[in-house]
């Protein structure tokens, strides 16, 4: 009698703690884990009792959206060399006139006395329910001085159709270039669309009279 | 360091070789490149009257291809059914009624008609090909950087194992150190939009903005007659010309991922926006803006 007292008291003792346990895991860790997309689900406890229980990496504190980064506009400047240009560097160029370069616009974040977040990367697995079903998507951020350097997205979906979500996001994911002059760069060549030879260089002269006339 | 410099093939050719060359050697490797060079043009150029991709355009019939053309048909086949004919030799004739003839006439001549597909103009068996229609073939997206290769094995059979072959901005290097080589920048040809440190192999640059007029450029899709406007410079570095050379034209097109299982090679492309997309093991340096 006593035995079967103790083995119904372990059992009720382990099912508290299991049950605790995973109460605890959604309350504190699992709120990205269970947020249903565009579903509403019959129960209204804000928990998904089929969904896994899994663990998310702790965002870096404090947890607030990551600052979004201002891309400014480049200023562009076409070249008016008729087509012909980029001279191969190791032969003694003619000395180009001076480009004045108007650095473009750079928005430059306000700076605290005290940095709010610490230096370093910072990494999250998002977990999210799709129609597909459960899935992932790693994200990392580089911070320096409270400011985004770096950041990648990874890929790390199950299903075929969060796979082409997860694409279009990434992909969405954008880094943006700026010219920057040959002369000061020391090259040994440059590389571009192919080098036109006289006879294109003229064809091309006449038909921008023409389009003139 | 020995250095020539001609054209050919429609643009400037530079050749660097890395080790002394008497008068006389010097001028027989050169007569001999040279010489290979105008042999592939004779061939196939869609710029001369005498070619014999002109006389093969003229009316249906089989013709007797050289040698060479073995492994550039092999590889335009192959990348025509893997970009599903995005990639295809069966662009001369848009080109041409576009305006890039060889006449260099650049104005629209008429209504430019989406490219056949390949089996119905090519029945090929080395060295036999029968064109089943007439058509001009062209060349121009691979062509050239297969041409850089024939030139390296002019050089290699002269013993010569380290030069630097620079076809308009299409390079093939083998040195003993790295070069720096810019990628210019399509918005603005006095500047560069990063480095690539080349060591031994090969780095083709596309884009559009040195043969522009009207509406079009160089580069024109096959299947819609139009040129394309959202990526303006393409860059690949693999391990021969040919193959990088080729591996842009598919870049402007078809997504590389159609492309990166069954080719090695690294990649960047630039986008008119001026966002870049880049292949996971791309080893330039770009300058982003911040």
């Amino acid at each position: 009698m006593q035995q079967d007292n103790f083995k119904k008291n372990i059992g009720i003792t382990l099912g508290v703690i299991t049950i605790l346990g995973v109460l605890y895991m959604n309350i504190f860790w699992g709120k990205n884990s269970f947020a249903p997309v565009g579903q509403t689900l019959g129960n209204t406890s804000g928990v998904n009792p089929s969904a896994p229980v899994v663990p998310v990496s702790k965002a870096p504190t404090p947890a607030t959206t990551p600052k979004k980064v201002t891309v400014p506009k480049p200023t562009i400047y076409y070249g008016d060399d008729e087509g012909e240009g980029g001279y191969p560097v190791s032969q003694t160029p003619p000395a180009p006139a001076p480009v004045t370069v108007t650095p473009p616009p750079v928005t430059v974040p306000k700076k605290t006395n005290a940095s709010v977040y610490k230096d370093g990367t910072y990494s999250i697995t998002v977990s999210y329910m799709s129609p597909g079903g459960y899935d992932q998507l790693g994200v990392s951020l580089v911070l320096k001085s409270d400011i985004i350097t770096d950041g990648a997205v990874t890929d790390m979906a199950g299903d075929n159709r969060s796979a082409r979500y997860q694409d279009g996001f990434i992909s969405q994911y954008r880094q943006y270039v700026i010219g920057q002059p040959i002369s000061g760069l020391s090259l040994s060549r440059v590389s571009g669309a192919s080098l036109t030879t006289r006879a294109f260089n003229d064809a091309l002269t006449q038909i921008k009279v023409q389009a003139k006339a | 360091m020995i250095q020539y410099n001609f054209e050919g093939i429609g643009t400037k050719w530079q050749i660097e070789i890395y080790q002394d060359l008497s008068a006389e050697e010097k001028n027989k490797i050169l007569s001999e490149i040279r010489e290979r060079i105008e042999i592939f043009d004779q061939n196939y150029s869609r710029f001369r009257d005498d070619s014999l991709v002109m006389q093969m355009s003229k009316k249906a019939g089989i013709f007797a291809l050289p040698d060479d053309a073995r492994p550039m048909l092999e590889l335009y086949y192959d990348l025509y059914k893997i970009t599903n004919g995005f990639f295809t030799p069966l662009v001369g004739d848009i080109l041409s009624d576009a305006g890039y003839d060889d006449k260099y006439s650049l104005k629209q001549k008429k209504e430019l008609k989406a490219a056949p597909s390949w089996e119905e103009v090519i029945e090929y068996e080395h060295p036999d090909i029968k064109i089943k229609k007439p058509a001009i073939l062209d060349f121009g997206a691979g062509g050239k950087g297969y041409l850089i290769d024939l030139v390296a094995g002019v050089l290699e059979a002269n013993n010569i194992s380290q030069y630097c072959i620079d076809a308009g901005g299409d390079i093939l290097y083998k040195g003993a150190t790295p070069i720096r080589v810019g990628l210019e920048n399509p918005a603005n040809t006095k500047q560069v939009i990063g480095i690539y440190n080349l060591a031994n192999g090969s780095i083709c640059g596309s884009a559009g903005h040195r043969r522009a007029w009207e509406n079009f450029t160089h580069i024109i899709n096959p299947k819609t007659c139009s040129s394309p406007t959202d990526i303006t410079a393409v860059w690949v570095v693999a391990e021969t010309a040919f193959l990088a050379d080729a591996l842009t034209t598919c870049l402007f097109f078809v997504p590389a991922k159609k492309l990166t299982n069954v080719y090695k090679f690294e990649y960047i492309l630039v986008r008119k926006d001026h966002s870049i997309e880049k292949s996971a093991n791309f080893k330039g340096e770009m300058f982003i803006i911040k």
